[in-house]
């Protein structure tokens, strides 16, 4: 077995003990880069130079006896609107395009501190706008299940990178579903912390009031590990928690035996896929066997979640990439006085999704509509967090499929906005509400006969800040389903190999 | 036309900075005029991924200008976004506050009485500074920018439109620097531009229900400005009225050169700022506890002053608002009296002498370069006559210049007044002998030629002899 | 419902194509149609929610100057700058308006 293959939790025990060192295994994972990254483009940018000093770096700590920190040399994926020092950070935007960030992120500094080895910046949606990775000014990324097929999105790249074994873990941020959707189109375990309990400084914000960044894993105890290392109190993001970060690898044992799950029946109504609902009600079967109480349950204001999602987002979008004007960063188209250079750099620098959703925010803000859009839309906000605080008062967690449907075809959905929203109607209650929700792989789908198994997620949501509950749940049914899910995983990684390149298709809305 | 038909409404929105050592939202330093584009970082730069973090000491300061101007402080108040486009907003939108605003209901009372109130006050962070290229700016195609003030937390103080004249918005607008000035929250500098002022103003005819167009006035940035720029607006508004013309909703700015207002825009739809609450500032919670600490740590106020002065000290009440034009004179004035200075004369010195030194040398009131201990020596030289009030006007000279002690320059340049018998007695003998003629027509009884020997008798002193003492021994020593 | 385009394309300063234009309008159209079915909730008296987590009360920070970023820096970002200063094409009609924000 290659070391890339051995999952983080093996891999960091083993350089604690010194049997391999984080040099080594950088080596491996850059060597499974340089293998499939061709197939699947999940980076925007590789950043092997600073990956061998950062390894390095790790490894002298070891040597010296000092602690490394819990990740040791671990490898990590950065999604592209998580500002790393010296490297550039173009949010897969034109606009951004060789902008070399002056500062690291929040989330980063924590992972350095912890021993974490950057391996480069990810793929995703411009600006975190999209649902399938299609969006970027630097190409799709393609599916490691099948390459025809989108990784989802909007951290498409973060995802189908640990999917293809590229990295072990990686950091995607999730305003509607960002990391949770991509993680169930690829079979990744992915994490939306609480809204406050990630800082959010440094990450180029899309939505403020609903972005969080959370982490991708090949399982639950990888998320858990790399949650604990980026959680916490941040001076410098006023809307993080003072709350204590608990040790989120120690509680993942915790007995699940005798918890309360509710399934809300307005999100059963919405899945589309009989493959996805079928794979979903074996994992409830599943569940249930582990002495957790499943329950049907109610969250009545569902329907309304991706409406008032598509408001406020926008109007939030809006206000944030206002920044974007070529004035002191970025690319400036030439203009002959300040207005030609504002249209034109905007007009140039975004693509079509996030005009679309730049014009819809504008528009809902805008003077004469802000109390029918904007503030309706804050108003039923607070329905929705009442009908969760209501359903967690009787449950201790819910659980839904964390996507409607199964990876979707390249091109498929990209010219109808309203198609693509609705890959994130199961995911986008969970922001507005501001819980924690984990996405953990629970069964493959076959839409096409002839076509390959893709992977499904099954999506646990939690209590505000009981990310533990949520983990405990998502370990425990993991362990049940390793038999059948880890094999699976193997085989396609190995199927991989043996693929084609891909070209790098850049849609030309972008 | 007559004038007096017309009524003028105007309404000041006043910015101030507050006197904070890092900025708003981020720690970047606030100094006025240190070189370009040093004091930013990725908050203040609008970089993508900052966060803003708020002042506590801008929150503080915030709630003292609001006390100090009579205002209602909100405890639960809250930031917008207000978006637009301009290089100076690094942004492209201001945090600022528009539905909740920090403060509302305040006054600033004028000498007649009349109240001008306050309608809002709130906090906000300012922008860059944005200049031309070349000297031309007709030519130049370039704009050139500064972000050292992007992000220095303001107040920004809006009236109601009370005022109804020139004079009167000089007057609010110098009560209300001073006032900002002793509570300690400004420098209130309009030519550094810690103080800004922008004018609503609109005209109608006097007992007309409906308020006029209101028309706004930029660049205004002397209060001299303000009061000539009314006076501009008061004129051309009474006259479109006047002619049954209609008065344009729009942006005007002030020319001080030509002394003329000229549009700027048309006040359109599309300045639609889109304001919503920014998603990363929870509210502003305030507690009454807070308030109240802010209230207890609030220095006199110039009226409070005022009052002292004019009724326990007894100082004219001119003297009383001449000495509090600037809180630091208040505190130089006040230390001269803890030291037994007598009130009259020390405010006699500080409003003469003093002020007449440290304006010619274009010094500001924090470095007053005597200290209220050697004024207050130099007072007492006086008044025990070991030199005279003309040879006082000198020291103090050197007092400035020296910062040495009055009574040490005294002694070094043999300044005290000569009262010796012995020692007066040679110069007094010496002029008799050198003038016989002017003595012989005293004797004859032309007693007015006594005072040419006085002067005499001083020139050969250098000044220092004492008069009252030479006047007696040039009658005995002539007439005996 | 109807949207002006045009006002709200100049509201965010975006340059678009008349192809671009009518392909972002047909968009809206459809997205807010479907939006409609809001107005159906009632929402009187109910409180707007603005942020999601646990903090309620703006975090103020102590008043301590601290290190930003070298000048050189920031001018290396700026796509041009002259001397300490970022450079940006001078406003439209040269002559009638000062500089500076609002």
């Amino acid at each position: 077995m290659e070391i890339w293959e051995l999952g983080a939790k093996n891999i960091r025990e083993q350089v604690l003990r010194k049997e391999i060192s984080a040099q080594e295994v950088l080596d491996s994972f850059l060597a499974r880069t340089a293998e499939v990254e061709p197939k699947i483009h999940a980076y925007i940018e590789l950043i092997e130079p600073q990956a061998r000093l950062d390894a390095a770096r790790v490894d002298a700590l070891i040597m010296r006896g000092e602690d490394p920190g819990p990740l040791a040399g671990l490898p990590v994926a950065l999604k592209d609107n998580l500002n790393l020092k010296g490297v550039q950070c173009t949010c897969a935007s034109r606009i951004l395009e060789g902008y070399i960030s002056p500062y690291d992120a929040t989330a980063v500094k924590k992972l350095r501190k912890a021993g974490a080895v950057f391996t480069g910046k990810t793929n995703c949606d411009e600006f975190a706008m999209g649902s399938s990775t299609e969006n970027s000014a630097f190409g799709v990324t393609r599916n490691p299940w099948d390459l025809q097929r989108v990784p989802g999105g909007s951290s498409g790249g973060s995802a189908a990178a640990v999917a293809a074994g590229m990295a072990p873990l990686s950091l995607g941020s999730d305003t509607g579903g960002s990391i949770r959707q991509p993680a169930s189109f690829t079979g990744v375990c992915g994490l939306k912390p609480t809204y406050g309990r990630v800082s959010r400084y440094g990450l180029v914000a899309f939505g403020s009031s609903l972005d969080q960044i959370g982490p991708f894993g090949n399982s639950v105890w990888d998320c858990a590990l790399a949650l604990e290392a980026i959680a916490g109190e941040d001076p410098r993001d006023g809307t993080t928690s003072k709350r204590p970060v608990p040790r989120y690898t120690e509680g993942l044992k915790r007995p699940v035996k005798g918890l309360v799950a509710g399934v809300p029946r307005e999100m059963m109504e919405l899945v589309t896929d009989p493959g996805v609902r079928r794979e979903f009600e074996r994992a409830l079967k599943i569940i249930s066997d582990l002495g957790v109480t499943v329950v049907e349950t109610s969250l009545p204001t569902t329907e309304y979640c991706l409406d008032v999602y598509y408001i406020i987002a926008p109007s939030e979008a809006s206000s944030n990439l206002a920044r974007f004007d070529g004035v002191r960063y970025g690319r400036r188209a030439k203009a002959r006085d300040l207005d030609e250079m504002y249209y034109e750099t905007r007009g140039q620098g975004f693509g079509i999704e996030v005009q679309r959703r730049i014009m819809l925010g504008t528009f809902a803000l805008s003077a004469g509509y802000y109390d029918a859009y904007y503030l309706r839309a804050a108003r039923i906000r607070t329905l929705v967090r009442r009908d969760f605080d209501k359903a967690f008062a009787a449950h201790d967690v819910l659980l839904s499929p964390t996507a409607p449907m199964v990876a979707f075809k390249i091109g498929e959905r990209v010219d109808d906005p309203l198609a693509m929203y609705a890959a994130d109607v199961l995911t986008v209650p969970v922001n507005l509400a501001g819980i924690p929700a984990l996405s953990v792989p629970c069964g493959f789908s076959r839409p096409d006969e002839s076509g390959p198994e893709l992977p499904c997620g099954l999506q646990i949501m939690g209590k505000p800040y009981d990310e533990e509950t949520v983990l405990a749940l998502g370990y425990a049914f993991e362990e049940a389903c390793s038999d059948w899910f880890v094999p699976k995983t193997a085989a396609m990684r190995k199927s991989l190999s043996s693929q084609e390149e891909c070209e790098v298709v850049v849609r030309d809305t972008i | 036309m007559s004038e007096t038909q017309y009524e003028l409404n105007v309404g000041l929105e006043v910015h101030v900075e507050l006197a904070t050592a890092s900025k708003m939202f981020c720690r970047c330093k606030t100094k006025f005029g240190d070189p370009p584009n040093t004091n930013v970082c990725p908050v203040c730069m609008g970089l993508p991924g900052a966060l803003p973090v708020a002042n506590e000491e801008a929150v503080r300061l915030g709630v003292m200008a609001a006390l100090a101007l009579n205002c209602r402080v909100n405890l639960s108040s809250r930031f917008d976004r207000k978006n637009y486009f301009y290089p100076d907003l690094p942004k492209a939108y201001q945090i600022s506050q528009f539905e909740e605003p920090l403060a509302v209901s305040g006054y600033v009372e004028l000498a007649s009485g009349k109240r001008i109130r306050i309608r809002r006050l709130h906090l906000e962070e300012d922008a860059g500074k944005s200049m031309h290229a070349g000297d031309d700016i007709t030519t130049a195609s370039y704009s050139l920018l500064d972000y050292n003030r992007s992000g220095v937390p303001l107040a920004e103080i809006v009236s109601e439109p009370d005022i109804s004249s020139p004079e009167e918005a000089r007057e609010y607008l110098e009560k209300m620097q001073r006032t900002l000035r002793f509570a300690g929250v400004s420098d209130v500098k309009m030519e550094e531009g810690s103080m800004r002022v922008d004018c609503n103003v609109s005209v109608r005819r006097k007992g007309e229900a409906q308020m006029g167009v209101p028309v706004e006035l930029k660049n205004l940035s002397s209060f001299r400005a303000v009061t000539r720029a009314l006076a501009y607006e008061y004129d051309r508004q009474s006259r479109l009225i006047e002619q049954g013309k209609r008065i344009a909703r729009e942006t005007r700015h002030w020319d001080e050169d030509k002394g003329v207002t000229v549009s700027l825009r048309a006040k359109e739809s599309s300045q639609d700022y889109r304001y919503f609450p920014d998603p990363d500032l929870p509210r502003l919670e305030l507690d009454e506890a807070f308030i109240e600490s802010v209230q207890r740590a609030m220095p006199r106020l110039p009226n409070q002053v005022v009052d002292f002065y004019v009724n326990v000290l007894g100082l004219p009440k001119y003297d009383a608002e001449v000495l509090t034009v600037d809180p630091n004179l208040v505190k130089f004035f006040d230390r001269c009296v803890e030291l037994g200075g007598e009130p009259k004369p020390v405010s006699n010195w500080l409003m003469g002498d003093i002020m007449a030194y440290m304006n010619a040398k274009g010094l500001s009131y924090d470095t007053i370069p005597v200290t209220p201990e050697n004024l207050v020596a130099m007072l007492g030289l006086i008044k025990d006559g070991v030199i005279s009030g003309k040879i006082a006007k000198d020291v103090l000279i050197k007092m400035f210049e020296t910062g040495k002690a009055p009574g040490d320059i005294v002694k070094e340049e043999g300044l005290e007044q000569v009262s010796d018998d012995a020692s007066l007695s040679v110069i007094v003998d010496s002029v008799i002998a050198a003038n016989p003629e002017v003595v012989a027509q005293f004797k004859a009884g032309k007693d007015k030629v006594l005072g040419f020997l006085v002067g005499q008798v001083m020139k050969a002193s250098k000044g220092r002899a004492n008069p009252a003492k030479v006047n007696i021994m040039l009658r005995e020593k002539i007439l005996s | 419902m109807k949207i002006d385009v045009k006002h709200v394309a100049d509201l965010a300063r975006l340059k678009l194509s008349e192809d671009e234009m009518r392909r972002l309008e047909k968009d809206l159209e459809s997205i807010l149609l479907r939006m409609e079915r809001l107005k159906a909730l009632d929402v009187e008296g109910v409180e707007p929610t603005f942020g999601a987590g646990d903090v309620q009360r703006l975090v103020l920070d102590q008043d301590r100057p601290a290190p930003g970023l070298p000048r050189e820096e920031v001018l290396k970002l700026a796509p041009s700058s002259e001397g300490p200063y970022v450079s940006v094409p001078r406003e439209g009609t040269p002559g009638d308006a000062p500089q500076g924000s609002e």
